[in-house]
């Protein structure tokens, strides 16, 4: 296993991106599922990361680098949300492999969920207990909120999913 | 097989390592009984692999540094670039004639080898004085120098004076990463390429490139010698401002020495004379 790079000293983008790139950009095409867009938008999370490499903390970077591209992804759903072709199609594209887990029909509704507006850390938190899997623990760790604040956020959100939804 | 459920983003951070301890054992644990788990581990070593030779490392980092550099360039106010000698925009009417010299009439010319275009004369635009003498094969560093309505391709050791308006170009057919900067006889150091001094630029290949800015020489006295340093491997700009500094710091030296820098870095430089014609 490779040890993280910290973040004390200038970032090597090269390093950095051979150590964390992979990743990004998995998770790009796991929220976009398109390799162009999906590719921009990795190279985008770690133009970001130079433009704000004096706020980095010293901590590992995966984290954040995570964080980044989920948002960075979520922005670009919702900002395609005007283009209603494209906005269907990416819901119908995506979130294919839930069919048969628990909230597989709430993760279905979220892609319309996110295109509604709202407040985006709650996209991100609902993102990442729907389609990633995390526990409320993980969740509240990434997102800097109680546990209970999550869970909150989830229920709010889950009673909307579900009257979309018609559960 | 467990009943555990490992989400996608914990195995990223176990694979990384930037887990929790307790986490990353709790999973090293896992792995010894769940094929499963070793299964998604192992189709993350193979993504790795895979992505890093579609996407290689060197190729990608050149263009987020080229991206990052372009956009902090957009967002610096261009009066906040500190500078001894003058830059000037390239909106300005005299300017963007130089420009346009520069980037039509010139390639055309090294094209045919030196023919002048016959029209040429009767332009009311600017023409090139002397024989253009780029090389297309090797790294060079052009300074071309305005003079009425006349562009000449400045040589070492050519004299030049206070005013005169300079357009810098490069071309490099091999090195990815560069600066240019010059020392002059007061020894102040001024960063020419990138913009910003946080990393080096990212060159374009195989093609002659004018600088977004053309320069006018100030008053500073004896000499103004421009130094282009290149390399195969990103570098911090930080070390080359470093020597160049250093090497300023001794008139005689800066006019006659390159900069202290190790061999991996290839250096060009032109010194302009300062002082009569």
């Amino acid at each position: 296993m490779d040890s993280g790079i910290q973040t004390r000293q200038k970032i090597d983008i090269r390093e950095c991106y051979a150590h964390y790139g992979p990743m990004v950009l998995r998770r790009c095409r796991a929220l976009l599922r398109d390799e162009e867009k999906a590719l921009d938008s990795m190279q985008e999370v770690f133009e970001k990361l130079l433009l704000n490499e004096h706020r980095l903390d010293g901590t590992a970077l995966s984290s954040l680098l995570y964080r980044m591209a989920t948002n960075l992804c979520l922005n670009k759903i919702r900002d395609e949300r005007n283009h209603q072709a494209m906005a269907e199609e990416i819901i119908r594209r995506n979130l294919p492999d839930t069919e048969g887990q628990e909230y597989g029909w709430a993760a279905q509704n979220l892609l319309g969920y996110i295109l509604q507006g709202g407040e985006k850390r709650t996209h991100q938190i609902a993102v990442m207990y729907f389609v990633d899997g995390m526990t409320l623990n993980e969740i509240a760790a990434e997102v800097d909120m109680s546990t209970t604040g999550v869970h909150k956020r989830l229920a709010k959100v889950l009673r909307v999913l579900k009257k979309m939804g018609g559960q | 097989m467990t009943d555990i459920k490992i989400s996608e983003y914990s195995l990223e951070k176990f694979f990384l390592g930037e887990l929790q301890e307790g986490r990353m054992k709790e999973i090293n644990g896992l792995l010894t009984t769940d094929p499963q788990l070793r299964e998604r581990l192992d189709e993350i070593k193979k993504s790795n692999a895979e992505i890093l030779a579609e996407y290689p490392p060197e190729l990608v980092a050149s263009r987020i540094m080229a991206n990052a550099a372009k956009g902090k360039t957009l967002r610096k106010s261009f009066a906040a670039v500190p500078l001894s000698l003058k830059k000037v925009l390239l909106a300005s009417t005299a300017l963007a004639s130089v420009v346009i010299v520069l980037l039509f009439v010139l390639p055309q010319q090294t094209k045919h080898d030196g023919d002048m275009d016959p029209l040429a004369d009767r332009r009311d635009t600017t023409r090139l004085k002397g024989s253009p003498a780029m090389d297309p094969t090797g790294t060079q560093l052009l300074i071309h120098r305005k003079q009425n309505s006349h562009v000449e391709l400045l040589k070492s050791g050519m004299r030049g004076q206070a005013g005169d308006l300079l357009q810098l170009a490069y071309f490099t057919a091999a090195e990815p990463y560069g600066a240019i900067l010059s020392i002059d006889g007061r020894g102040h150091v001024t960063l020419h390429l990138p913009e910003t001094r946080d990393m080096p630029a990212t060159l374009a290949l195989r093609q002659k490139i004018l600088l977004a800015h053309a320069i006018e020489l100030d008053n500073a006295p004896g000499f103004e010698r421009f130094f282009f340093i290149t390399s195969r491997q990103p570098f911090r700009l930080a070390d080359v401002l470093r020597a160049a500094e250093n090497l300023a710091t001794d008139k005689e030296r800066a006019r006659r020495e390159m900069l202290p820098l190790p061999k991996t870095y290839c250096q060009y430089s032109t010194i302009i004379i300062k002082g009569g014609k």
